[in-house]
């Protein structure tokens, strides 16, 4: 009975402590979750995604004709480190670019809603340029006459054959002669795509003829550096194979419409539930407002990137939520209707429905796993919050309403009628107890 | 015994769910060889599909005449009519910026870039809102924070053909786990029963997004997913009980096992999908049009799911197990 109590007080307290934090915020050192769960601020948090904040995202992947025979996975990295760059310059630099699936390339500007003249800018192809270390651009794309790979077999070394035109062999003289002069850090000639560097090879003699030599590492290197060097830009242009954006407005409007039916759909289950069950109807009120705040909680921990399906997929965990409670009350009922006592009842009717309720789960997660496998973006975001949402349910809606409805009849609640038993069920029973005690 | 209300209908109600079933798969199949046709079956989005779709607002109430401008400012950019030029009203934008809840959704079959600047250019002309697309870099950051430009979504031809095979193999592979996994956990006749009961489902989400002209993008199949998932849990509870009465109710036929099991466990099944419609309509009500694509559906599939549940599974496991189960009582 203490322990009992005690340990509906520290249900009470952790869930107490829950709510507050879901509203108010917690700091401790390093980790924060600001007030609001972080839905209205950048510093912690559930991160808002982009259909909630209004933006663009754009995908490009590379046109290629037939087997590409460079190196895809490092030109690709390439173009990933070109396009911060060009983002920077555009002005956008809360801008994030990252690789998505076997080679796309996605680019995320948030507060735009029209990225045109942004996707022009980004899919252009990058400019190849010999650049000195004191900042002078030597050689471009249109110099090369031709790059190949090779081998020195007296140097053991792979290395990068390349052919300049006679109107540049001049200019690279010139140039390479005075990075030959300069100290050991300083001689080198930057090969560049755009503002980024693909390689830094060092000069160590003046070169005065039309071909030259670059040493490499390794052979894909070499590989690598000729395919870049020959093509004068990135061997591959681009396509923006899609794009997406939502405009500020329908951001922020979506965003506050979604909260309303996420609490008007609470109210509304809470309702539903107390009128149909009564006593074990407001266990489960609680156990539901319980697991809102930990579903909300796990978002803001693991900082889940919400997009507004992701919220679809908790207001619709609520809903189904209390599956497992209706499951178990309804059985309460038929162990209360065939005359087992209250306490007997609550048992049973706990064992009989579990497996039911663990073979009924695991069906949604099953279309959730595969939702996150095969699906692409914010409807990954669904599967995730629907997949934390029926974890967490199972937790809520058998453990803490378990516990809650056996100290309710450990704290002497008893009555059955409180537990759904209909008013007519009662009266025979009351007569037959009355009866049998009459005949002892 | 109560009366067998339920299962002695048996042959009529799996009849009348086989020939939804086979309403359904003609649809998609139909559709599917008229994707490019935009008025024979299912709305095709531009995941599936490829191009383009605004949401714009025109910072008034739209007007039939506003339509017919959109459609022929389309018609002069890309040299095509456009596939879809429709007045929607949302409730979630602000409509201290926009002054009306109406916005224009306007399909079409281009998604270059030069093209959706110029359309954009031309909705801004012909309705006084304010645009700007020249000048350089630095001014286009501001150019393209359009507040009347609610939403904006371009998807290339080889990219949509990819989403559409994604989603196939997703769906596809769904139903195939849950099948194994029912299959497993109760019975094979179990398993069938309830997948018929899934394709009764999703069927019945097709033929009203038909009926309905809801688009069918990415948001659709997360809503097939769902619904496989949700409405499967009523009819393994109904598995359950229907398993659990066979060693209780020693000597009795299929139909009565059947009949009884759905009674016990009837009330449930409505709570359930009455609780989950609730969240749902809610949802559907206060939300923009990408969710409604999603919310419509999974609304229809909830109700389907009730009622397969409830009437075609039992039924179709009897069936089957009358027909070919050995062990006749």
């Amino acid at each position: 009975m203490t322990k009992r109590i005690i340990g509906c007080v520290l249900l009470a307290a952790v869930m107490g402590v829950l709510i507050y934090v879901c509203f108010a915020g917690i700091s401790i050192g390093s980790f924060v979750i600001p007030p609001k769960l972080g839905l209205y601020s950048d510093e912690g948090g559930i991160r808002r995604g982009l259909d909630l904040d209004g933006g663009a995202l754009v995908t490009f992947e590379p046109i290629i004709d037939g087997e590409y025979d460079g190196d895809l996975d490092a030109n690709l990295n390439t173009v990933v480190e070109i396009m911060r760059k060009r983002l920077t310059n555009l002005g956008y630099t809360e801008g994030n670019v990252y690789r998505t699936g076997a080679q796309g390339i996605t680019v995320e500007i948030p507060g735009i809603s029209s990225p045109e003249d942004a996707i022009d800018v980004l899919g252009q192809t990058a400019n190849l340029s010999f650049v000195t270390s004191d900042g002078e651009v030597v050689l471009t794309g249109k110099d090369i006459v031709s790059a190949t790979p090779g081998y020195l077999s007296q140097t053991n070394q792979f290395v990068v054959m390349m052919k300049i035109s006679s109107d540049a062999v001049s200019r690279f003289s010139e140039a390479t002669k005075r990075m030959a002069g300069l100290s050991s850090d300083k001689n080198f000639i930057a090969i560049l795509l755009d503002d980024t560097q693909i390689a830094k090879p060092y000069v160590e003699n003046q070169i005065t003829s039309e071909e030259c030599i670059i040493t490499t590492n390794t052979q894909e290197q070499a590989t690598e550096y000729a395919a870049v060097i020959a093509a004068g830009a990135l061997p591959f242009a681009l396509d923006a194979i899609e794009q997406r954006s939502i405009g500020p407005t329908l951001g922020d409007g979506a965003l506050e419409s979604s909260l309303i039916a996420a609490f008007i759909g609470l109210l509304a289950v809470i309702a539903l539930m107390i009128i149909l069950y009564r006593l074990p109807g407001v266990v489960s009120a609680v156990a539901l407002v319980f697991y809102v705040s930990i579903v909300c909680f796990i978002c803001a921990l693991f900082r889940i990137n919400l997009s507004l399906p992701g919220i679809a997929g908790i207001i619709l965990s609520i809903g189904m939520a209390v599956d497992a409670n209706v499951i178990i009350f309804e059985r309460i009922k038929e162990e209360l209707t065939a005359g087992k006592s209250t306490s007997g009842a609550v048992s049973s009717g706990f064992d009989k429905a579990l497996l039911a309720i663990i073979d009924s789960n695991i069906t949604t997660v099953i279309a959730a796993v595969v939702l996150l496998i095969f699906g692409k973006g914010t409807i990954q975001g669904f599967a995730v919050t629907l997949l934390i949402g029926v974890l967490c349910s199972m937790f809520t809606a058998v453990i803490v309403t378990k516990y809650l409805l056996r100290s309710l009849v450990v704290f002497g609640v008893r009555n059955p009628v409180l537990y759904g038993l209909s008013k007519k069920n009662a009266e025979q029973r009351q007569l037959a107890a009355n009866k049998n005690g009459g005949a002892a | 015994m109560n009366k067998l209300t339920i299962t002695s209908k048996g042959k009529l109600i799996v009849t009348v769910g086989i020939i939804i079933i086979a309403l359904g798969i003609i649809g998609m199949v139909v559709s599917y060889i008229f994707k490019d046709n935009p008025d024979i079956g299912l709305r095709w989005g531009i995941d599936f599909t490829g191009g383009t779709v605004f949401n714009f607002s025109i910072k008034r109430d739209v007007a039939k005449e506003d339509l017919d401008k959109v459609e022929s400012i389309v018609r002069d950019v890309t040299g095509e009519t456009p596939s879809l030029v429709q007045k929607t009203t949302v409730t979630a934008v602000d409509t201290a910026i926009l002054n009306s809840t109406d916005i224009i959704t306007v399909k079409c079959n281009t998604n270059k870039n030069a093209d959706r600047r110029a359309i954009l250019s031309a909705f801004a002309a012909e309705f006084s809102l304010p645009f700007s697309s020249e000048g350089d870099g630095e001014d286009s950051v501001d150019a393209s924070k359009i507040e009347w430009l609610l939403s904006s979504d371009s998807v290339g031809p080889a990219a949509a053909s990819d989403l559409l095979k994604a989603a196939i193999i997703a769906t596809v592979t769904a139903a195939v786990l849950m099948l194994v996994y029912i299959s497993i956990r109760f019975d094979l006749f179990s398993g069938v029963a309830a997948v018929v009961a899934l394709l009764h489902d999703i069927s019945m989400m097709i033929i009203f997004n038909l009926i309905f002209g809801v688009q069918i993008n990415l948001p659709f199949i997360a809503a097939v997913l769902t619904i496989l998932g949700y409405s499967i849990n009523a009819t393994i509870i109904i598995f359950d009980r229907i398993r659990e009465n066979n060693r209780l109710m020693q000597g009795a036929t299929c139909e009565e096992v059947a009949e009884k099991s759905i009674r016990q466990t009837m009330r449930r099944s409505v709570f359930t999908s009455l609780t989950t419609l609730f969240t749902i309509v809610i949802l559907y009500i206060l939300s923009v049009p990408s969710i409604r694509e999603f919310s419509f559906p999974i609304i229809v599939g909830i109700i389907a799911g009730f009622y397969s549940s409830v009437f075609i599974s039992g039924n179709v496991w009897i069936l089957l197990k009358n027909k070919f189960s050995k062990k006749k009582n």
